[in-house]
């Protein structure tokens, strides 16, 4: 017969136990992400057909709140590409979705918080412009929409915008171009170095000759005791400014994976190094070990030193360097964070709201053999 | 603690995470914590704040509170069932 204690003992046990074993069926099942990702970008796909604009959003700034619509049209656009990938039946479907979804990202009005910085409008100023770096990320999903329907209505703006920023990125003399007037970002660069490489993939172009003088000189942004990129720096002098943070280097190791896998790889190594972990739930830092930092509107909230912009950018260079370790840990925290839901137009995060979910959908439908879709160079 | 006491447990839980997940859904949490008026916080924070006690307690405690208590109740002689008030146990067996 059980002693008090021991029966104590055993139902404190049995609860971890229990919550062990409970612990995200669907995190460990790779058939079921598969089809959850599916349903996701169903949701998702809905979200662009009712609209997602900067009204949706609150944040205080209406920079920060044109940056978020901006930032959901294009999420969507790369995580529809991706599933259109993955499961290429499903490809008449996202196809389409994702045409709307570029269709509303290149619009005047999702990139009038760019405009209103500059004083111009970016994309009607290609050919004598400079600066407007945050267009790597429109050219980024630009370049995911040709790689799957090269006869897209968007393919000469494609073109144009990848020749305006491959002009930039080959004059910058510290391999940034202003976002901003006086701000520069490296993890703006890294998408649109990325989406060059991927625009070139996509058309069949041969690498550009500017491109390993670039990727040399954008390695210094990279901390050397860290492993991660400095957040932001100046296009002038290319003095490091803030500190190395995970969200940049996340969502650059992303990026870069289209453009130099070898930098990719480089910073997820530093990035790896900011996991942490609890029974199984896995979080990542913002800052690297002895160093203190707030939230910011790159981040998301940061708690005692986990981030969250980092952990759901994180999924995807998880999923690039085939850390599946690492990649399911994370996966978990957003399924128990996120919580999941079905409704008629599909399942989403509950708590992912039309931006969070569109990162996720991008994220966890990152696809290391994305090259084998390139057109030939002879072609 | 009786089995039919943390299978009630379990099962308000996981209904509180079902309900609350489509309850917040439908107010839109992310949307609400972004907005800047403090009216609708005021409802969506006590409703995440349940939600999420409920969903943590249905995943982490509620199973092993179940699991410990059936296996309490199959270790205990069979003439002082757990679930069952007509034979209640001695003042000296009850555990916790």
């Amino acid at each position: 017969m059980l002693r008090p204690h021991g029966e104590t003992n055993l139902r404190l046990g049995l609860a971890t136990g229990g919550a062990r074993i409970l612990r995200w069926r669907r995190a460990s099942c790779a058939a079921e992400r598969a089809a959850f990702r599916v349903e996701l970008a169903r949701s998702v796909a809905h979200d662009v057909s009712t609209r997602v604009g900067s009204e949706r959003f609150h944040t205080g700034s209406e920079r920060f709140d044109g940056e978020w619509a901006f930032g959901t049209y294009l999420m969507a656009a790369l995580g529809l590409g991706q599933v259109a990938l993955l499961h290429p039946e499903e490809r008449a479907r996202f196809v389409p979705a994702m045409e709307q979804s570029v269709a509303r990202l290149v619009a005047r009005e999702t990139n009038a918080f760019g405009s209103a910085a500059w004083g111009n409008v970016g994309l009607e100023h290609l050919a004598d412009g400079h600066g407007h770096g945050y267009l790597g990320y429109a050219n980024l999903a630009l370049s995911m929409l040709r790689l799957l329907h090269h006869e897209t209505p968007y393919a000469s703006l494609s073109d144009e915008l990848t020749e305006a920023l491959a002009r930039r990125l080959a004059a910058a003399p510290h391999a940034l171009i202003e976002t901003y007037p006086g701000e520069a970002y490296p993890s703006d660069m890294a998408m649109v170095a990325g989406s060059i490489a991927l625009h070139d993939c996509a058309v069949g172009a041969p690498a550009r000759a500017f491109m390993p003088a670039w990727r040399a000189e954008f390695s210094r942004y990279i901390d050397a005791d860290s492993g991660l990129l400095y957040q932001a720096a100046s296009a002038e002098s290319g003095r490091t400014r803030d500190k190395p943070r995970g969200s940049g280097t996340a969502i650059s190791a992303y990026a870069l994976s289209f453009a130099s896998p070898e930098l990719s790889r480089r910073l997820f190594a530093g990035l790896r190094r900011q996991s942490s972990s609890l029974l199984g739930f896995g979080m990542m830092r913002e800052y690297d070990a002895g160093q203190v930092g707030d939230g910011d509107i790159d981040s998301g909230p940061v708690f005692l030193g986990l981030g969250v912009s980092v952990t759901g950018f994180s999924l995807a260079t998880a999923r690039l360097q085939r850390d599946d370790q690492l990649f399911a840990s994370l996966y978990r925290t957003v399924n128990l964070v996120g919580a999941p839901i079905a409704d008629a137009n599909g399942s989403h995060f509950m708590s992912g709201g039309p931006l969070g979910n569109a990162i996720l959908l991008a994220m966890t439908s990152a696809d290391p053999n994305f090259s084998r879709h390139c057109r030939p160079e002879s072609s | 603690m009786k089995l039919r006491t943390a299978a009630y447990l379990l099962a308000g839980s996981a209904l509180l995470n079902l309900l609350g997940a489509r309850l917040l859904d439908r107010l839109g949490l992310i949307e609400g914590l972004l907005s800047p008026s403090g009216a609708r916080l005021v409802v969506l924070v006590p409703v995440a704040v349940v939600f999420y006690a409920a969903r943590f307690f249905a995943f982490f405690v509620a199973p092993g509170l179940l699991l410990g208590a059936a296996a309490a109740t199959r270790q205990r002689p069979e003439n002082s069932p757990d679930l069952g008030a007509a034979n209640p146990q001695p003042e000296s067996q009850k555990l916790l």
